[in-house]
This record gives structure tokens, sequence and C-alpha cells, in this order.
């Protein structure tokens, strides 16, 4: 059992998108025995690179559902996500990314847990959270830490 | 107890992959339109701030290709300030982007060259059936994928102190010189870089020559666009992804221009459509003629095949060998967008061996790595472009005597495709819309159409689900909407 990656994605020039930096940053500040912080803007099939060698993962990332108030945390496994398989391996999603890699013979995490927060912002170029997700950072930050405590605690 | 949501990636990624199709009055296609979500506003948050943060801002468009803005960057930034980099500078520069698209190429193709993936559920039998004749054969090569790209981005994070967004590269040279142990690692890594290729491609051409039902499936009509190829060249005309001319040859391979990156404005034009963000490009020799295909076209395709097109040899002998091999089965210039797959594996085989010549060179290892650059003797402009994994990519930059941005242009790969895609998915609607009838297989036929393009997204949509979901919207002739086809986010299937 190897420690716990939490990843943080994000892009710092896109708003919202930034929120998981932020948690990375606090997350950073008071490190958790047996987990390692990183952060990452890539995509798709690039986040495997991140996650290669670690068997338990915790993503935090900015989703924009449109069916909850921003600043929403919501925690759950990669399995609940449904993604339909999208026609540009540009835009494919880690449900995906994390089926592909599996069919190819790659290791990939066997256990990937998400915390994403309900954002608002997502598409502009710019720098800076809007109000209801720069609150939102200490509860994400926390079901970051709560997460990956439950996967440490996981048997395997 | 775990509360399951569903999270809709139609809502999640508004207005992502929409294509919105215009009846006539008959009930027949008088257009369609793929829409491809463009994000708003970079080159404005971009004036005001000093040139030189360019190749660590644009490294944050991207989620998938930082690496090509970050030297499109730097490159434009070298011609902005009038600096030529030293010999050492160059080749460091060179050696880390030869090894991103290799481990880049490689990756597309290891992964995503699954049958449903590339070919679409609804694609001829004979498309599925060799791709999974390729899963097959790839098996054992597949396990090597791993280590050699491993390989290749330790070494890319120890030239430029990260594999992903790198820190190196600053105007007049780079930020660090390349130490003598990283140079033996390049030296002893390259060789096995070869070999991989080679194997890849080997394992691929073994399968589609063995199959000949594969050029019936390449001749599918979906996916063929009989329109010009730009690509970048070295000055022996052989194909370069960086440090290049760009040159462009008509449908039938007759060179119709040929510029440095500072003249693509004399060639190349941006039109603005009203149903998109994207600004598509045109050759200005041509004219903008529409979405059309043929010889009078102002249309043009960038990316794997078009490089091969327009090249007239690959810079390295193996992948020259390869490349010929292409074209005997294909025929020259190539249209089927299917090709690219193969065009791919042969730009992976010439990247490995230009690595191999890189980190042999001497002069790597030299301390010398930055031209500091002078102050800039008033406003000026610079222009750099090199080919990513998709196509060309300009980078434009104005700025004015202090070195602050008054202007940025970025020209991504999609831009220069984006006409073409349009032809591509406006034949496939109205091969399967007649007397305003909708055949259930218009969306799978409409992703197959444009699916081998890869559009990019333009911006790091890393998204979750992060899938591009397609919204097929149908109108009338009054204008008023027919059907909404979307794609339906299955249920569990455990």
């Amino acid at each position: 059992m190897g420690p716990v990656l939490i990843l943080c994605l994000g892009n710092p020039l896109r708003r919202d998108d930034a929120v998981a930096l932020h948690v990375a940053a606090r997350l950073s500040a008071r490190p958790e025995p047996g987990v390692e912080v990183r952060t990452s803007a890539r995509a798709g099939l690039y986040l495997l690179d991140d996650m290669e060698g670690f068997d338990r993962v915790v993503v935090v990332d900015a989703v924009r559902t449109g069916a909850a108030p921003p600043g929403t945390v919501h925690a759950l496994p990669l399995e609940a996500i449904h993604a339909p398989e999208g026609p540009s391996p540009h835009a494919i999603g880690l449900p995906s990314a994390v089926a592909r890699a599996r069919a190819a013979g790659a290791p990939v995490p066997s256990r990937i847990q998400l915390v994403a927060v309900e954002v608002e912002i997502l598409d502009e170029v710019g720098e800076g959270l809007t109000p209801a997700v720069a609150a939102a950072v200490p509860a994400v930050e926390s079901a970051a830490r709560a997460a990956a405590r439950a996967l440490a605690g996981a048997a395997g | 107890m775990t509360r399951r949501i569903t999270i809709d990636p139609i809502t999640r990624l508004e207005g992502h992959g929409k294509i919105e199709i215009l009846l006539d009055d008959r009930g027949d296609v008088e257009s369609a339109f793929l829409q491809v979500p463009e994000l708003r506003g970079f080159e404005r948050f971009c004036v005001g701030r000093p040139a030189e943060e360019m190749p660590q801002l644009t490294a944050h468009v991207c989620g998938v290709c930082p690496a090509a803005h970050h030297i499109a960057a730097v490159q434009a930034l070298d011609a902005l300030y009038g600096v030529a980099p030293p010999a050492a500078a160059r080749l460091a520069r060179a050696l880390y982007y030869q090894l991103f698209i290799f481990e880049d190429h490689l990756l597309h193709y290891w992964y995503m060259g699954g049958p449903d993936f590339y070919a679409g559920s609804d694609a001829p039998a004979p498309m599925r059936n060799i791709l999974g004749v390729l899963a097959k054969v790839g098996a054992d090569l597949g396990k090597r994928i791993l280590s050699a790209r491993r390989e290749a981005r330790e070494l890319m994070a120890a030239l430029a102190g990260r594999t992903v967004h790198p820190v190196f590269a600053l105007p007049g040279g780079i930020s660090k010189a390349v130490d003598a142990a990283t140079v033996e690692r390049a030296r002893a890594l390259a060789p096995g870089l070869v070999r991989f290729a080679e194997d890849t491609l080997a394992s691929f051409r073994a399968a589609v020559l063995d199959h000949p039902e594969y050029s019936e499936a390449l001749a599918s009509e979906a996916y063929r666009v009989r329109c010009h190829s730009m690509g970048m060249v070295d000055g022996g005309g052989r194909l370069a992804f960086l440090d290049g001319r760009l040159r462009v040859i008509d449908p039938a391979g007759r060179e119709l221009a040929a510029f440095a990156p500072r003249d693509w404005l004399d060639h190349l034009a941006e039109r603005v459509e009203p149903w998109t963000y994207a600004k598509l490009t045109y050759l200005k020799a041509k004219g903008w003629t529409g979405f059309t295909e043929g010889d009078d076209t102002g249309l043009y395709r960038v990316g794997p095949l078009a490089r091969l097109n327009v090249a007239r040899a690959m810079a390295t002998p193996r992948a020259e060998a390869e490349r010929q091999r292409l074209f005997e089965a294909l025929g020259w210039p190539a249209h089927q967008t299917l090709a690219f797959h193969w065009a791919r594996l042969v730009e992976a085989l010439q990247a490995a061996e230009t690595a191999q010549q890189l980190a042999g060179d001497p002069r790597l290892g030299d301390p010398h790595v930055r031209e500091v650059p002078a102050p800039l003797p008033g406003p000026r402009e610079g222009v750099g472009a090199v080919e990513a994994p998709r196509g060309t990519l300009f980078h434009h930059y104005a700025a004015d005597a202090d070195g602050i941005l008054t202007a940025a242009n970025l020209v991504v790969a999609s831009q220069h495709n984006a006409a073409p895609v349009q032809v591509s998915v406006r034949k496939a609607a109205k091969g399967l819309i007649r007397g305003g009838k909708v055949d259930a297989a218009l969306l799978n036929r409409l992703e197959m159409a444009f699916r081998a393009y890869d559009p990019c997204n333009a911006c790091a949509s890393h998204a979750l689900p992060g899938e591009l979901p397609l919204v097929v919207t149908v109108r009338g002739a009054d204008g008023a909407v027919r059907e909404v086809i979307r794609r339906r986010v299955p249920e569990d299937a455990d």
C-alpha cells in the first residue's frame, strides 16, 4: 500500500476552473500523513500520467452540472459518473481514459474517488473565483481530506 | 452508502459539439454546421502583459498540447526581439519537441486506436474488423508503450524542468544548459525509441497490408475531403515540426504557396461566421469559396496526413521508407481522412530518429544557452509557428517599445480544419435526411464525419466527465426546431 494521491485539476486562467488549485495550496500547507498532493491542468488520457504508480487517487475538480447552486460539493466514486463516449480523443473524459488504459494493459488506480465543486464561470479567460466558489474552498478541502483518509483506511 | 448522481455532460459542457442542420422547403438539407466551443477572451487577457510571459501563459491555454504552445510562443518572442538563440538552445528545444511529438502520437495510437472510437459503431464492417485486428496484433507491443513513453517524459522533464508545462524556453534561448548526465541519458535512450516506433509501424502495416478491406473502408466518402494540404517543411522540402517554412499543395499535389511563418497573413485569411466563435481560415489565393471541395476550393487541411502530403520527403531515412510505403498503398496526395493513424506513426518514427540525431550532436551540452535580447527599438511584431500534433500552430504578437503586448493572435490546428470539417458534416447530413425524414443513424454518421479530425476545444477541458457530447438540432425552412437529437447518457453498464 503506497501513499494516496490527491490530484487537483484546474486551469489558473479560467476563472472558477482554478478552484481545485486553491484547494491544493491549502492541502499542501497542512500535509496529511501518507498522502501526496499534485496539481494538473491536463485532460483525459494525460491524467493517467499524473496518476501513474498510485493505486488510490482522489481527484478534485470543478464541475458545472447546472443541477446545483455554485459552491455545492459533490463527493462520489468515479464509477458513478456516466459519460457517453465522446466523438473526439481530444475531449475524452476520465472514465473513458481509465477504461481505455485498462483495456490496453496499462496499470491504472484501482480506486478513484471524485470531489467536485459546482462552479459558475469556466469558459472565460481570467483570474479569480466567483464569490460562492471561493467561499466553498474550505469545504472542498475537508471533503478531499476525508476522501483520502477513507481510501487510505480502506482494505485493498 | 453512495449517493449516485449523473452529471449530464450536455449541461457541463454547454455548447460543446453542437450541430445545427437547416432544411429547405422540401425537407432536404440546406446546410449544416458543427459548432466547436471556443475559449473566449484569451487575446484580450494577454494585451497589457509583458510579452515574455507568453510561453507560460499560452502553455495554460490547452490541457492537451501545452508543449506546442510553449515552443510556438518562444519562437514568436525570438522574432519579436530579433534574437537568434545559440546552437545548444535550439538543439535542446528541438529535442524536447521531438520527444513530445513522439510520445503524444504513440499515446493516441495505442490508447485511442480502438474500433469503436475512431470508426464509431456505425462504421463499415471492414473498418471495424481491421481495427479489431490491430488491437490484437498490438497487444504485446502495447506493453512497451508504457516504458517508452515514461522514458521520453522523464527526459522531457530533465530538459524542460517539467514534463507537461515546460518552464525552460526564454526569448533568445533557454533557462538552463543541458547537463552531461542528461546528454548521456538522451544518447542511451534514443535508439530504443526509434526501435519502438519502427516496431509499432511494422505491426500496423502488416495488419493493413494483410487485409485488403482496409483500403475499401478508407474509401468511405464520409471520411474523404478533397481540398488543399498545408504543412511545414525544412530548406530541403522535408517534413519539419519546427523551424521551417509552410508549404501548401492543391488536391492534385501541385504547389500553391510556400512562405515563411512571418508572412502567413499574405497567404491565409481568417473569416468570422455568425454561428461560431471560431475564426475559419482559408487560402487568399483562392478566396473564400464557402464549404466546397475540389481544385478551386479555398479550404485546406492540416495535421499528420496533410504534412506527409506536402513534404517532398521525410527528414530521416527510416521514416522516409515508411512514407513511401504509405503513398504506394493510398496514392498521393492522400485525402482519406482515416489514413491519419498511419501518417501519425510515420511522424512518430521521424521524431524518434531526429531525437537520436539531436542527442548525438556535440553542441547539445554547451553551456552557452542564451542570447539576452536587447530592449525593443520601438513597437514590433513577431510570429512563431510549429507543427503541433494536430496541425500548424501560429502565435502572432505585437508589442510596444516597453515589450508590453498590444495584440496577440493564436491560430490553432482546429481553426485551419474548421471549414473542411463542415464539408464532412454537411455531406453526412445531406446523405441521411430526405424530405424531412431523419435517419436514425444520423448521430453516428455525423460523428464519424468529424471524429478523425480530433477537433480541439482550444482550452484545458479536463472536465469531468469531459467527453464532447453531441447535440443535433434540425430546423425547418421557417427556422422552427423540428427535432433535437442527443446522445443518451447510458445507464449502468456493469
